[in-house]
């Protein structure tokens, strides 16, 4: 075989391997454009794992693992008393979390993929508590968000009892 | 020619073949994709009034149902593209509906500060409800749902639209 007919039978081989991809490709891209746009975006209890709530020397701990590709909103985390209700609890400590500015929401923190854990500082006041009520809500990076969530987690069991999605 | 040259000239055309076959499948892919359109579901969502409202009102029209909240960055990005889409397809025929899981009052202050120029609604349940319905499993935002004007959904997106996207699915379905 002469040099131009090696040449020829290369970019033939070259274009044999890669039309086939381009085609499988156009075609998954076109059933996908046309039709339901999704991001494959994980159940929001699978995104923001909410960990145990647990009664410690100080007082209460709880926190979330946030699985990566997602974020939770700090200010829109907040812990009350559910049983008893009347009950006040202290401020919670917040881990600090990421700074991010939103046009519409102005400078906020954000928690990225990650453990992040929540202090309740006031082990004779929270000794009573059985439940507490936790809301959060947060984002997946791919850009949808989930809707505010609030559980009823109940601290002896160290089980979520009732679910709600909820504001 | 020699064996040699015979057989790789084989697997070259072989192998075309199986890229010519591939992009044909994905054109009839496509061609059955924009053609399988799905009844709209009845659904009922709730005005800033508390009256209900059904999708089959808007039937004639080319409808975009934009599920929203004032708590969805994603989703007041994109409003400004769907305000102007309104705006500019409008007396062509084409209606946005924005229902959102909200707050009334969240909403109509929001709605207000946007310039929002189509019709919402604002009742939690009601337009979750709707979301699951029509696909939407995980609750998510925003989630836009587009109804042709014989009530048959062709189209639904999870996450914020693009400008020249929507543009140009609003164009291509007020020319049917």
């Amino acid at each position: 075989m002469n040099a131009p007919n090696r040449l020829t039978l290369a970019l033939l081989l070259a274009a044999s391997c890669v039309l086939p991809c381009l085609a499988v490709a156009g075609g998954l891209w076109h059933v996908q454009g046309s039709t339901n746009d999704a991001p494959d975006i994980l159940a929001v209890d699978d995104a923001f794992q909410l960990q145990p709530v647990e009664h410690t020397r100080q007082g209460l701990k709880l926190g979330w693992y946030v699985s990566p590709g997602y974020y939770l909103y700090r200010e829109r985390i907040s812990i009350a008393a559910a049983e008893p209700a009347s009950l006040t609890l202290p401020t919670p400590v917040l881990p600090t979390g990421e700074k991010h500015h939103d046009e519409h929401f102005g400078d906020v923190h954000i928690y990225r993929g990650g453990r992040y854990d929540v202090e309740i500082i006031g082990a004779k006041s929270l000794a009573k508590l059985k439940q507490v009520k936790v809301s959060y809500q947060g984002c997946a990076e791919s850009g949808v968000c989930y809707p505010p969530q609030t559980r009823i987690v109940d601290i002896v069991t160290l089980t979520s009892t009732t679910k709600s999605n909820t504001p | 020619m020699r064996p040699s040259t015979r057989k790789a000239v084989v697997i070259v055309v072989l192998a075309l073949a199986g890229a010519l076959g591939g992009l044909w499948t994905s054109h009839v892919m496509r061609g059955d994709a924009t053609t399988s359109a799905t009844p709209a579901p009845e659904i009922t969502l709730t005005d800033l009034n508390g009256k209900p409202v059904s999708l089959t009102q808007y039937r004639g029209k080319l409808l975009l149902v934009n599920f929203w909240a004032t708590w969805c960055a994603p989703c007041l990005k994109e409003i400004p593209l769907i305000i102007n889409a309104q705006k500019r397809y409008g007396a062509q025929g084409f209606q946005v509906i924005g229902p959102a899981l909200d707050d009334v009052k969240d909403v109509q202050a929001l709605a207000a500060k946007l310039g929002i120029n189509y019709p919402i609604m604002a009742d939690f349940a009601s337009a979750d409800a709707a979301m699951a319905t029509l696909g939407n499993k995980q609750g998510a935002l925003p989630f836009s749902v587009f109804v042709d004007q014989k009530g048959n959904i062709f189209k639904t997106v999870l996450g914020g639209l693009r400008e020249d996207d929507l543009n140009s699915l609003i164009e291509a379905h007020l020319s049917k």
